[in-house]
């Protein structure tokens, strides 16, 4: 077993796994960005390194400051989180190289399915259906034009190397397609420093479900159930629950089974995910393979028991999985929401700045795995999500009361989060039988605004009432401006020896 | 005691004056209706905790500046303790219409400033590109018009609602 592991990611998914490893008598080293002193991942660690600039491509992209701080504190492995590294095999290798080990895929199964265009190839080789796609787009958008008519419009421009939503567009008409790709392919660029995209046909309203699996080096492979993760905005997931309501028990053989024969085929091990389009004939199709830990972890590790973290440590440690297929056991219901720095009511659009004051909720079946604290910066460099909150309840409806009473509990003061319209969510009828699809937001909330301010009298006279502590506008901590008059501010000009 | 209270540029009158029976009930007029009295059962470091007709309700409470920001029930309010400057006041007034200021919708980074100044820019037309948090975002003109001003350039870092560029109106000329 190792006995130090850098966490080459930050935010909450640092925190989460550095728990993991301190329950396992591993020592962490965190990273941390220039613009990221204030976040609580550094400290969850045992040793944190500054690996360079705000920009994430100098930092926690930057794969030579990453190894020299891996070198520096002589760790034996290196957990690339989600997003940045974790499912570039140019990194993989690196750490391999320098005598490491990645805890994830193997380098060789990563580049398998980490570009989109190789994976559904292989896949759709394997007899698992996949999207009408045009794979091999021309670099002149005049050609690119032409080539897509065969598609049909609406279609969905992808990022290869892509995941999160980075360098996704959806084009609904010929008009749109040239301004589209060019945003796609600098998003990402920006995001995955791989700036290829491709086009598939776009399917309205269906359910976007995928399938944890979980492999060990000996071959020895698993499936953990579904995610249905249809609740998305601008093709990022806000809500995800399991099991999904929409996949039947036979549905549910059929989908763990391809996805199986998906990761077999690829060779692969560690924690990843198989990601499915399910429409409403009960037809899927296979999207992408995730190979990496999925920030909705939480909710198979709800109703499995299972940590996640720990399995893919074991794993990547060489271990043997531990248990068979038949011995995991799906228990109850669980939901994730995820917390965002953005405002709803203004085309999400994200709210960077200083968290002011920040109160998690609590109670039976709720957990935060959150990466702001009271006082801390949500900085403009990176990606909004700034907590998860998951619950879980021996069925959908006590989960989703439990969600809806956990963020009542949740207050975020300095930023503003999609909290209030997540509530209006977990209230609205539809999500309540279970309606979910990825229309869901713009059929149910088109344009949505907060309606309901119900404690209005309550927070003026709040407002009224406060004394301290007061912010000045950078959120650091002031003397009262006005309506106070302490003997402090009284003396005035006095000052000592005059 | 009497506060006046801004939201969105509207003024908000709160009265509240300790009832004489009980040191910690107050009588409550807001802006000019009287209100169920609240009890203030306790006031702590960034919470107040109320009891309105024995239903608690429990707010954090942070100062920022000339911002109250307020969190009860997962909700936020946000008051101003003075009221808005004429410019803020004009830039609500003159939603609809032909603005000539374009200001940043959030804070970011200018990843490209698409036009030049003289520009002659139709409806529409992006005019800076600007990215947080890995999102793009196009500003675009509403209404053809003329690029005044920039006042900022690729790369920089900016605020919301920093003014970003600076159009003038075309009139519609005769055909």
């Amino acid at each position: 077993m190792f006995s130090k592991i850098l966490i080459a990611n930050r935010g909450e998914i640092t925190t989460r796994i550095a728990r993991t490893c301190r329950e396992m008598g591993i020592a962490t080293v965190a990273v941390y960005s220039e613009a990221d002193r204030s976040s609580p991942h550094l400290y969850a660690a045992d040793e944190a390194v500054c690996v360079g600039p705000a920009q994430a491509s100098e930092s926690y992209l930057n794969v030579e400051s990453i190894l020299a701080a891996a070198r520096q504190t002589g760790v034996d492995a290196i957990h690339p989180g989600y997003g940045f590294l974790s499912e570039n095999a140019t990194f993989a290798r690196a750490v391999a190289d320098a005598g490491l080990t990645f805890i994830g895929p193997a380098p060789d199964a990563l580049s398998a399915v980490g570009n989109k265009i190789v994976a559904r190839r292989t896949v759709a080789q394997l007899g698992v259906p996949v999207i009408p796609a045009l794979e091999d787009l021309a670099t002149d958008p005049e050609t690119v034009r032409e080539q897509v008519v065969a598609l049909g419009y609406p279609l969905l421009i992808k990022a290869a190397a892509g995941g999160g939503g980075k360098g996704m567009r959806i084009v609904r008409e010929e008009a749109e397609l040239v301004e589209a790709l060019s945003a796609a392919q600098r998003e990402a660029e920006a995001a995955f420093a791989e700036g290829t995209v491709y086009v598939e046909r776009f399917l309205e309203r269906p359910h976007h479900v995928e399938v944890q699996i979980l492999g060990d080096t000996a071959g020895n492979i698993v499936h953990l159930g579904e995610r249905e993760c249809s609740i998305q905005r601008r093709y990022q997931k806000i809500v995800e629950e399991t099991p999904s309501p929409a996949v039947s028990e036979s549905l549910r053989q059929e989908m763990t089974g391809a996805a199986l024969t998906v990761a077999r085929a690829a060779g692969y091990d560690n924690a990843g995910t198989v990601e499915f389009i399910l429409d409403n004939d009960g037809k899927f199709y296979f999207l992408e393979v995730n190979a990496r830990l999925q920030v909705e972890h939480p909710i198979t590790e709800w109703i499995t028991g299972l940590d996640l973290v720990r399995e893919q440590i074991r794993i990547a440690a060489g271990e043997a999985l531990g248990f068979q297929q038949d011995g995991i056991r799906r228990n109850g219901h669980a939901l994730e929401c995820r917390l965002y720095a953005e405002d709803a009511a203004h085309g999400f659009l994200p709210s960077p700045g200083h968290v002011l004051a920040w109160q998690a909720p609590q109670g039976p079946g709720v957990r935060v795995d959150s990466g702001v604290e009271s006082q801390t910066e949500v900085p403009i460099y990176y990606d909004p999500m700034i907590a998860k909150i998951s619950t879980w309840g021996a069925d959908r409806e006590q989960a989703r009361r439990r969600m809806a009473g956990a963020l009542r509990q949740t207050a975020i003061l300095g930023l503003t989060t999609n909290v209030p319209f997540l509530i209006e969510l977990m209230d609205h009828p539809a999500f309540a039988a279970g309606d979910t699809h990825t229309g869901f937001l713009s059929e149910h909330f088109p344009n949505w605004q907060p309606g309901e301010q119900p404690h209005m009298l309550a927070a003026a006279l709040a407002a009224s009432l406060h004394r301290g502590p007061y912010r000045n506008g950078d959120g650091q901590t002031a003397l009262p401006s006005q309506d106070s008059s302490t003997p402090w501010q009284q003396l005035g000009g006095w000052r000592l020896g005059s | 005691m009497k506060t006046l209270l801004y939201v969105a540029g509207e003024e908000l009158a709160l009265e509240y004056n300790q009832h004489g029976e009980s040191d910690d009930l107050y009588e409550l007029v807001w802006n000019g209706q009287p209100q169920q009295p609240a009890h203030v059962v306790a006031v702590r470091d960034g919470t107040i905790t109320f009891l309105v007709d024995g239903h608690p309700l429990h707010a954090h409470v942070v100062r920022a500046g000339d911002r109250s920001l307020i969190s009860i029930e997962g909700r936020t309010y946000e008051f101003n303790h003075t009221p808005p400057k004429h410019d803020q006041v004009r830039q609500r007034g003159t939603r609809g219409g032909f603005e000539p200021e374009i200001r940043s919708p959030m804070p970011g980074k200018i990843l490209a400033v698409k036009v030049v100044e003289g520009e002659a820019v139709e409806d529409g037309q992006t005019l800076v590109l600007l990215e947080a948090m890995k999102m793009e975002n196009a500003l675009t003109a509403e209404g053809n018009a003329r690029v005044a001003t920039i006042h900022v350039a690729d790369g920089d870092l900016v605020e919301l609602g920093q003014v970003l560029v600076e159009l003038e109106p075309i009139e519609s000329r005769q055909p």
